[in-house]
């Protein structure tokens, strides 16, 4: 009776622990992904825009 | 003459989550600088509260349960220094997440805070650190002030992953309802007495807070080197083999995680469900709906990006 609660007791600390920790591992893995991507399309659009407003004054 | 109308009623739960948005929407669109200065400031506001935790709770004379009570009340210091002062903490901001869930914040822009007040914390608890350990304040008391600030430090490490989490998520569902009952209040009064119970619940209890334990274990670290804080304690080297820099590391991931998932998901998530979801769009709630929070561009462009859409 003992080794099984001892089990169950185990089973659930290691299946909330897993869940957890999977939930809010995938959260911030998600949002670093949208972060980086964020800072990656910001940089390229600062970089196009001066090649933009050159392109523009050689135009008028 | 229009009569202003003065009211000091407490808002109402439905007005406290409006109002949690708007703050989580504002908090995130900080600068960087702004965000970091006021996330070492409250790192540091922490690092006081704990400090005086460790002094009241030294050789106190009180029994178990007081001598808890009573260091649970001057650990309040840190969070009552930091919502009335104003600055950002990490604990606090898992909050943050309503405002995602209601679509007013991209997952990025909730990331960049979460990071930077995060470091931010670090840096301005390893300050307090810093000036505590060169204060020799530990050595009041014949080095027991010294020897209980060790005495915890090697607790927390010793934690294994699993109790790290669990008590993390119950350290910061008690820190989030705080910073919640606080968003009720109008006055400063109304603000620290919302704050006073559920920080002592949590210190009592011995749930984990990684800000504060950004304190509590860098400056065990200092002290394990300090012969006479090891004999006041009544430890050799031995008996702190995992008060190390892993130890620390092993801690903070454990305990953030459970703080994320107990502020974050069980108290915002929650509270933004009862109160701020659309009610008609929750009746044909489809799994596209969530797969959108995770890969949804931010929810308000940039200037930048408005412009180069239009061109």
């Amino acid at each position: 009776m003992n080794e099984l609660h001892g089990s169950l007791f185990t089973i659930l600390q290691l299946g909330l622990t897993f869940s957890v920790c999977a939930v809010v591992w995938i959260t911030l893995m998600a949002g670093l992904y949208q972060l980086v991507r964020d800072k990656l399309r910001h940089t390229h659009l600062m970089h196009r825009r001066p090649r933009r407003l050159l392109q523009g004054h050689q135009a008028n | 003459m229009s009569e202003q109308k003065i009211t000091i009623d407490a808002f109402t739960p439905p007005e406290m989550a409006e109002r949690m948005e708007n703050v989580g929407v504002k908090k995130a669109n900080l600068d960087f600088w702004s965000m970091f200065a006021l996330a070492a400031l409250a790192g540091a506001f922490i690092g006081l509260g704990a400090e005086f935790f460790t002094l009241v709770t030294t050789d106190s004379g009180l029994g178990f349960g007081l001598n808890k009570l009573v260091g649970g009340l001057a650990f309040s210091l840190g969070l009552i220094l930091v919502v009335v002062a104003g600055a950002e903490l990490f604990t606090g901001n898992n909050l943050i997440v309503m405002a995602w869930v209601g679509g007013k914040l991209s997952l990025g822009q909730l990331m960049r805070n979460w990071v930077t007040v995060y470091f931010g914390n670090l840096a301005g608890s390893l300050g307090v650190v810093a000036l505590m350990y060169l204060s020799r304040q530990w050595a009041f008391a014949n080095y027991q002030v010294g020897a209980t600030a060790l005495n915890i430090a090697n607790a927390k490490v010793n934690l294994s992953f699993t109790e790290g989490v669990i008590r993390g998520i119950l350290c910061n569902v008690l820190v989030c309802l705080a910073v919640w009952l606080c968003v009720s209040g109008r006055s400063v009064i109304d603000k620290i007495l919302a704050i006073v119970f559920p920080i002592t619940a949590f210190v009592a209890s011995g749930f984990e807070h990684s800000i504060a334990n950004m304190y509590f274990i860098p400056l065990g670290l200092l002290l394990k080197g300090e012969p006479e804080v090891l004999t006041a304690a009544g430890k050799v080297a031995g008996d702190l083999v995992n008060l190390d820099l892993q130890g620390f590391a092993h801690n903070l991931l454990a305990v953030t995680t459970g703080n994320i998932f107990g502020g974050g998901f069980l108290v915002a998530a929650v509270y933004w469900f009862i109160y701020r979801r659309p009610r008609e769009a929750s009746k044909h709630f489809r799994a596209s709906q969530m797969l959108d929070l995770f890969l949804a561009p931010p929810a308000a462009k940039s200037p930048t990006d408005r412009e180069e859409h239009s061109a």
